[in-house]
């Protein structure tokens, strides 16, 4: 298991297209910096930098870019041949989603983690330090705000987990890794307009990308949280099982 | 038979209504080197995939070094080796990478190994190349150099010489010869008869998912009679000459020659007989009862079942 871990981190250190997206990263934590600029305004700190892009990011950049790695890892590698080439090792079909899945969970939480430096980085570089946080009008202490940060960003990587499960189960049924993007992607956006236009957000995964809403909200009731997370847990759990079990079954003729 | 490395019993595979692999049995000694050889869309490549795991059988059962595939995956597939048509790798990763992608997947591997394999198909120079930049030929000899990576007890070739030059051709036969030497069982499909004509001690030969002949190769080619190939200016009158003759089989005219079944060494009385009757010989050549010709016999056979 810990073998096929490994070999994924190889494949996806060695994909140009990985450091394409990092610079992406990098200039979607510049932009707020570009907004100063044009709209002079000077409330922003080093210290609530990182949150200041964390909601598009969350909603966003990482459930898209979670269509494409998986698109590339599970169709894509059946696809080309190479699945094929791990399934004939002395290793089960249940070890090869699972390791899949790990390593996105590694690799979440390392870009969650990459994404907090960058913030933390520009923020401070562009702003320094600052005084005190301030969020949504409320003011807390610079400690709870690292706190809150810091919990908000690498919570985040859970229901982005439970997300690319999801994709996961898609990308085991789909016959083409454009078919798997356009697909994960499809509904994605769709569940984004539902959650704007209905009430039914709770029952929606992507409901649950932009973690600080529910951080902030578990200081006032700790139920909703608990309840998120049984709901995360759930959605990744039903999707995870759907997939072993049509990867298991699944004859592999490339 | 001695110690039997591959057992493969009643297999059967639909894909959808249409019955691919039907009642295929089979037994591999070990050390031999087996061929199995088929038409286009026989079911060689299905089989290979079903040997190794990746397609599932609707029935029947698999035993690799004693171990059942179904039931004990993981220990049957050990020490299996494999190419399965063109060999697919990563391009954007070196030989030495892609290699390494397997050796981490089996515990008691060393890194060592993979400059072995790589050293031994001749790739050793261009280990730290990217895939995407090999030849056709060079990406056969990595299969061949990942099946041999975690010292396999049998190695399935799926046409090992499809779309190899000459040269490719002769590098990849001298590779199996070197593997026999070393006692490794070889399990290679092809359509190229002459190929697995040269390198096979065993064979089976499948048509539409059935298995139609199996047998030790010197045994299947024994026959009691012979083919010689005539050329002459004079072929309507050869023909005709050789109408009523008791030991000729069958006589038919190719576009220059004639084609001639004859009684197993009478060839030496076909040429005094011609000769005598004032027929211009320019060459009279035997040809070799060969594995094609014993396929092509066979598939007529079947055809006209
Ligand atoms: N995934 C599939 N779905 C449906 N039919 C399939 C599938 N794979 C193979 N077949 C059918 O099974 C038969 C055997 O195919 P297979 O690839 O095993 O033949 P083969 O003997 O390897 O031929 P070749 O010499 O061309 O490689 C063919 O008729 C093919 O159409
Ligand atoms: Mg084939």
């Amino acid at each position: 298991m810990i073998g096929l871990i490994k070999n994924e981190w190889l494949k996806l250190l060695n994909n140009k297209k990985f450091y394409w997206f990092l610079l992406l990263l990098l200039i979607i934590y510049l932009f707020p910096v570009l907004m100063t600029l044009v709209v002079r305004m000077n409330t922003l700190n080093g210290q609530v930098y990182p949150l200041t892009v964390f909601g598009v990011i969350t909603s966003f950049v990482m459930p898209l870019f979670l269509i494409v790695l998986i698109a590339e890892i599970v169709t894509e590698d059946y696809l080309s041949g190479n699945l094929s080439h791990t399934i004939i090792q002395p290793v089960t079909r249940w070890q090869i989603i699972t390791a899949k899945v790990l390593f996105v969970f590694l690799l979440l939480i390392t870009l969650m983690l990459f994404c907090l430096l960058l913030g933390y980085g520009i923020g401070c570089f562009i702003f320094g330090w600052g005084t005190d946080f301030m969020l949504r009008g409320a003011s807390y202490t610079s400690l709870t705000g690292v706190k809150l940060t810091i919990i908000s960003y690498l919570s985040a990587s859970l229901p982005l987990l439970a997300f690319g499960l999801f994709v996961t189960f898609i990308a085991v049924i789909v016959q083409s890794g454009a078919a798997a993007v356009g697909i994960s992607a499809g509904i994605l956006f769709f569940s984004i307009m539902l959650e704007l236009l209905t009430e039914i957000g709770p029952f929606l995964i992507n409901n649950y990308f932009n973690t600080l809403p529910f951080i902030l909200g578990a200081f006032v009731n700790p139920m909703t949280l608990i309840s998120s997370i049984v709901f995360i847990s759930c959605f990744g759990l039903l999707f995870y099982f759907l997939t072993l079990v049509i990867f298991i079954r699944k004859d592999m003729v490339l | 038979m001695g110690e039997c490395l591959l057992e493969i019993s009643q297999l059967g595979k639909t894909f959808g209504k249409h019955k691919v692999l039907h009642n295929v049995n089979l037994k591999v000694a070990k050390g031999e080197v087996f061929g199995f050889l088929g038409p286009n869309g026989a079911g060689k490549t299905t089989l290979i995939r079903v040997v190794l795991g990746l397609i599932r059988p609707d029935c029947g059962s698999i035993l690799i070094n004693g171990f059942n595939l179904q039931t004990n995956f993981r220990r049957a597939i050990e020490h299996v080796g494999a190419v399965v048509e063109t060999p697919k790798f990563y391009p954007q990763l070196t030989a030495y990478q892609n290699l390494l992608l397997v050796k981490n997947l089996h515990r008691s591997l060393h890194k060592n190994r993979i400059g072995e394999v790589l050293e031994l198909t001749g790739l050793i120079a261009r280990a730290h190349d990217k895939v995407g930049t090999f030849s056709l030929g060079m990406k056969q000899r990595l299969g061949i150099a990942r099946a041999l990576l975690n010292y396999p007890k049998i190695i399935f070739l799926d046409e090992p010489m499809n779309g190899l030059d000459p040269q490719g051709i002769i590098e990849v036969r001298s590779l199996i010869h070197h593997l026999r030497q070393q006692g490794i069982t070889l399990f290679i499909t092809s359509h190229l008869l002459h190929e697995v004509e040269q390198v096979c001690d065993r064979i089976a030969i499948i048509k539409n998912g059935t298995i139609i002949a199996q047998g030790n190769l010197t045994d299947l080619l024994r026959s009691d009679c012979e083919v010689v190939e005539i050329y002459t200016k004079d072929i309507l009158e050869t023909y005709n000459a050789l109408a009523g003759v008791a030991f000729v089989h069958k006589c038919t005219i190719n576009q220059s020659s004639l084609l001639v079944e004859l009684d197993k060494g009478s060839t030496e009385h076909l040429i005094p007989f011609l000769v005598r009757r004032n027929l211009h010989l320019q060459y009279v050549i035997l040809r070799k009862y060969s594995l094609e010709d014993f396929f092509m016999q066979l598939a007529s056979k079947e055809g006209n079942l």
